[in-house]
């Protein structure tokens, strides 16, 4: 017979009334049954039953009273549900009388369901949250690599303007396609006000159409913005902060360089543009009125290297879109080849999605890594809860046995289990959650500075949308999450109990024979020592390696040291002009010991390098020697910096750039590189494509300093006197560095207002900086490490703890026929070995295969370094033998006449 | 009629269209629809009376039945029970079962 949906609610409307008036329901059945008995015993009466009979049989004929209403609520109950609910109940109230064991499992597994939480949300911001674009999946960046394989900003040329255009019109998988380049522009907002150093991008407006991006305020770039003075859009943040987030703002004028710029529109707060802290966007056209050229002469537009996205059509696949860029651009490079990419030289073209563009190619393995390891603590933990509950259901082996001898359903106390699981697993999620979501938005603030020049499009900061704020992928992880774990550590003990008949849990005589369960305890202990073996193994490499990077010789002195860039005035005044006077005042501050000034910082990427044209006399072929950086300094450098003088002299205030051979010095590498065997003093280096230009003569060798990296070999460098290239202002002093800051910025301010320093830090910050990533990754590992040890050592003492409560009698009988205190010891301490031992070549085995994933965050040291797995392995024996010594000594302290009495 | 060999099993589900079918002799309490089966079957279907309560409580479930607080003859608090429309189709329904069943099992019985 069917039932329709309407009957089938009307029911369950009844079922749930039932449930919540029970009360109610049951007094009047009472009523009613009370009601027939009265009126049967009546009619008994009429019929001639005798006075004092009536009620016994009227009862006789009704039934029991009792059983029936047992049999009418029955047609209320809801079925499963109903039992869930008692299960719960009932779960609920062995978790209250079972305290310890409650905290001790809900507390490791809020650890555990807290560090996965974590790791997700970080995954969910930079893997899986969408791009603040429509149909974002069309959106390719074109690249060209010099290298095959992989691709990375390193390995890529960026595109000059007029490729850009060459390949627009050359590919017909793109619907639209957008260039933009970017420089840092001085800007002030307000017309007597302060100078900002701004990144401003300079774009095609074909990039907002492509993009499908426009402004929240104000209008977008038109067509005849090209004939008026320069519009500019700004971000919402800029327009918050420096325009007070005034409605009135657009259409007002702020000055970029010293040109009035007007203000025509906000963009929304969701686009940060393709350069880091790109705040100000001008259509390309107007670059020549903002930009100064080089050698005065108007800057070429055409040459402007820059960045490029497109919109594939609907209708063309992205792997189609793919070739024709390469097919495209290798008929361009033909036809009009550039400078940079001689034909050959570009291996591999083709476009990359945008959400992968943007991603740090170190981001993907570092979450993997994260991963791995919070997976690796979470099946600890799941390992672990599974022990407490193994015991307890031991334990409770009389209950269970009661239930299955009185006809308890085994699938009903496997649920009964799992329901204790689930519940114990959602008590420990919801911290857990909380816990992991506060951990994420510090590891957000906390992140490792990851190298730039290697993420092909600098965009947002991808960890900015790492909040507290709800998310459904992150709720939807912590369910999934939540019902995995439960069924992962409550399987065991469900197994446990349906595998046993009512007979043998209610023996009570079997106590001295090893827990039913014992063997899937001890598997359980020699899988947590396995994995936290893996993460101890994980850390010790990574610690090893971060220690040896933070150790590397930097050739200068980081301690004391305050770095700051200074950007040219608005008059186009450099550094150059006015180095003398700021160096004379910022000389005479109070703490400063010396200032000079450099045109890069360590470990920013932004050192020049040139070709070595020639060495003495001989020309060298294009190709002979790697690069040599160009180091430009004044003439306090080397004391400032810290960088030792090796041999020859340092370079002099006055006479050496302008000498007929102006002198230079080398750094060892480069004099290793081109006189291996003679000294240098006294030979001369051509850096200049000119031939005519004059060679540089070499006085004197400096020690190799690092500034492309603590793991970057050493280039080979020249130093050279000169400021117009010089940007980074150098001051040491013997107190704090970071603290001189704003003393330096107030004298320049006071000198010349128009000028603007950005980019302050310290020696000490520019390192910490650079090995951050290696101490980030070490740092991880080691606190989870530390907490996979505690909970394997937590495991193993539990196992053995359980043992010997269980064996105590045993351990007794044998003390009393002569064994010795030692031997029992050894009993058990032997049973804690095995484990260990167990465990360590397990966790070794799985450590050796999966430590090579961490070499590209090792160096100096290798994944499989033997020192390395020997510390380990002493390190967990040595806990897991303390882990087993606690139960070990218990065991010797039975007596033996209290065991033999039990 | 001696209760030890009169007192019949009844097939399952029979009660619940005893009751069905008493039901539509219009509104009647717990023991007014007990007392009614057993008179019209002679005391043959003597049904553990108690009974009635979990089948009655089913039948509401099913929306056959329905049920109203009232008053007895005596003055007397007693929950009334109805026939509901669709309770009156199911008894059509079932009625025609029943006897369809009834006549087969007839037929096999007087044909041998």
């Amino acid at each position: 017979m069917s039932v329709s949906p309407f009957q089938w609610l009307r029911a369950l409307a009844r079922r749930l009334d039932f449930h919540l008036n029970r009360d109610r329901y049951a007094r009047e059945l009472s009523e009613e049954m009370a009601l027939h008995l009265e009126l049967k015993q009546r009619d008994l009466e009429l019929s001639g039953v005798p006075a004092g009979e009536t009620a016994a049989a009227a009862h006789r004929q009704f039934g029991d009273t009792a059983r029936l209403a047992e049999s009418s609520a029955e047609v209320m109950s809801m079925g499963w549900l109903e039992q869930s609910v008692q299960d719960a109940r009932y779960a609920l109230r062995s978790m209250r009388a079972h305290p310890t064991f409650t905290l001790a499992a809900v507390s490791s597994l809020a650890l555990g369901i807290g560090a996965a939480t974590a790791v997700f949300v970080l995954v969910n911001a930079m893997l899986l949250a969408p791009l603040p674009f429509p149909n974002a999946e069309r959106l390719v960046v074109p690249y060209r690599a010099l290298t095959p394989g992989i691709v990375t900003a390193a390995d890529t040329v960026p595109w000059s303007h007029a490729r850009y255009e060459a390949l627009r019109s050359a590919v017909p998988a793109f619907e639209e396609a957008g260039f933009a380049t970017w420089d840092e522009v001085n800007v002030r907002t307000t017309p007597g006000g302060g100078t900002e150093r701004i990144v401003m991008e300079f774009m095609t407006p074909s990039l907002f159409q492509a993009l499908g991006v426009g402004p929240a305020r104000g209008r977008g770039f038109q067509q005849q913005d090209a004939d008026e003075a320069p519009v500019a859009l700004v971000s919402d943040g800029f327009w918050r902060r420096a325009l007070a987030g005034d409605s009135t703002a657009l259409g007002r004028e702020i000055i970029v360089n010293g040109t009035p710029v007007t203000v025509i529109g906000v963009l929304p707060a969701s686009f940060a543009g393709f350069h880091e802290g790109a705040q100000l966007w001008i259509p390309l056209e107007a670059l020549p009125m903002l930009i100064a050229g080089r050698g005065g002469q108007p800057p070429r537009v055409d040459r402007r290297m820059g960045v490029m996205v497109a919109r594939v059509r609907q209708d063309v696949s992205i792997a189609a879109a793919n070739e024709q860029v390469g097919a495209a651009l290798a008929r361009i490079d033909e036809e009009s080849p550039e400078p940079f990419t001689r034909p050959g030289s570009v291996w591999s073209a083709g476009v990359l999605p945008l959400a992968e563009a943007r991603r740090h190619p170190l981001v993907e393995p570092l979450l993997g890594i994260f991963s791995l390891v919070v997976g690796g603590v979470l099946l600890i933990v799941c390992a672990n809860v599974a022990g407490l509950m193994l015991a307890r259901a031991r334990a409770r082996r009389g209950e269970i046995g009661v239930r299955i001898a009185l006809g308890g359903g085994r699938s009903r106390l496997v649920r009964q289990f799992l329901t204790e699981s689930m519940l114990l697993a959602t008590v420990g999620a919801v911290p857990g959650v909380i816990l992991g979501q506060l951990a994420a938005v510090a590891i957000a603030k906390h992140r490792p500075d990851l190298p730039a020049s290697f993420v092909l499009l600098r965009s947002t900061d991808l960890l900015e949308g790492v909040s507290l704020a709800p998310d459904w992928r992150i709720a939807a992880f912590a369910v999934a999450l939540t019902l995995i774990v439960a069924m992962l550590f409550g399987a065991a003990p469900a197994l446990a109990v349906s595998r046993q008949s009512a007979s043998g849990l209610l023996k009570v005589a079997d106590a001295t024979r090893g827990s039913v369960s014992a063997p899937g305890r001890k598997l359980l202990a020699v899988v947590q020592v396995a994995l936290a073996v893996c993460l101890l193994t994980g850390a010790a490499v990574m610690l090893r390696s971060s220690a040896a990077l933070l150790r590397t010789d930097l050739g200068f002195e980081p301690e004391g040291l305050a770095m700051v860039r200074i950007a040219p005035s608005e008059a186009g005044l450099g550094v150059a002009a006015r180095q003398a006077e700021w160096l004379a005042r910022i000389a005479a501050l109070p703490g400063v010991h010396g200032v000079a000034t450099h045109n890069c910082l360590p470990f920013a990427g932004d050192c020049m390098l040139g070709p070595i044209t020639g060495v003495d006399d001989r020309a060298a072929e294009e190709g002979t020697y790697p690069p040599i950086e160009h180091h430009l300094l004044s003439p306090d450098y080397l004391r400032v910096m810290g960088t030792p003088l090796l041999a020859g002299r340092t370079l002099d205030a006055a006479g050496d750039s302008s000498a007929e051979a102006p002198a230079v010095l080398v750094n060892e590498t480069a004099a290793r590189l081109l006189w291996p065997d003679i000294s240098p003093i006294g030979r001369t280096v051509r850096i200049s494509p000119d031939p005519e230009a004059p060679p540089f003569e070499v006085v004197g060798v400096v020690a190799d300093a690092r500034f492309d990296g603590l793991d970057q070999p050493v280039r080979p460098a020249i130093y050279r006197s000169g400021g117009d290239g010089g940007s980074v202002l150098l001051v040491r002093t013997a107190g704090d560095p970071a603290s001189l800051i704003p003393l330096v910025r107030r004298e320049i301010a006071a000198q010349d207002p128009g000028v603007a320093l950005h980019d302050a830090t310290t020696g000490v910050a520019v390192v910490r900086d650079a090995a951050s990533s290696v101490v980030f990754v070490a740092g991880f590992l080691t606190t989870f490490a530390i907490l996979a040890m505690v909970l394997a050592a937590i495991g193993l003492y539990g196992v053995l703890a359980y043992q010997v409560t269980q064996r105590s009698r045993e351990f007794g009988i044998r003390m009393a026929i002569g064994a010795s205190r030692a031997r029992v010891m050894a009993m058990v301490m032997r049973q804690g070995a095995a484990v260990v031992l167990a465990g360590v070549l397990a966790g070794s085995a799985v450590a050796w295969w999966g430590t090579p994933f961490l070499s590209r965050f090792l160096h100096g040291i290798g994944p499989r370094d033997a020192g390395t797995y020997a510390l380990t392995f002493f390190l967990v024996a040595a806990v897991g033998l303390v882990a087993a010594f606690i139960p070990a000594r218990r065991a010797t302290r039975v007596e033996p006449v209290l065991a033999l009495r039990e | 009629m001696a209760k030890t060999s009169g007192k019949s099993d009844m097939l399952p589900g029979t009660l619940e269209m005893l009751i069905l079918k008493t039901l539509t002799l219009g509104e009647m309490h717990g023991y007014g629809i007990a007392a009614h089966i057993q008179r019209l079957s002679a005391d043959v279907l003597q049904v553990e009376e108690g009974s009635l309560y979990p089948a009655l409580q089913r039948l509401q479930l099913k929306g056959w039945v329905s049920s109203a607080w009232g008053k007895t003859p005596t003055n007397r608090r007693a929950r009334y029970y109805k026939l509901t429309a669709a309770g009156r189709k199911q008894l059509a329904s079932e009625v025609s079962d029943f006897s369809r069943v009834l006549g087969a099992i007839q037929a096999v019985m007087e044909g041998t």
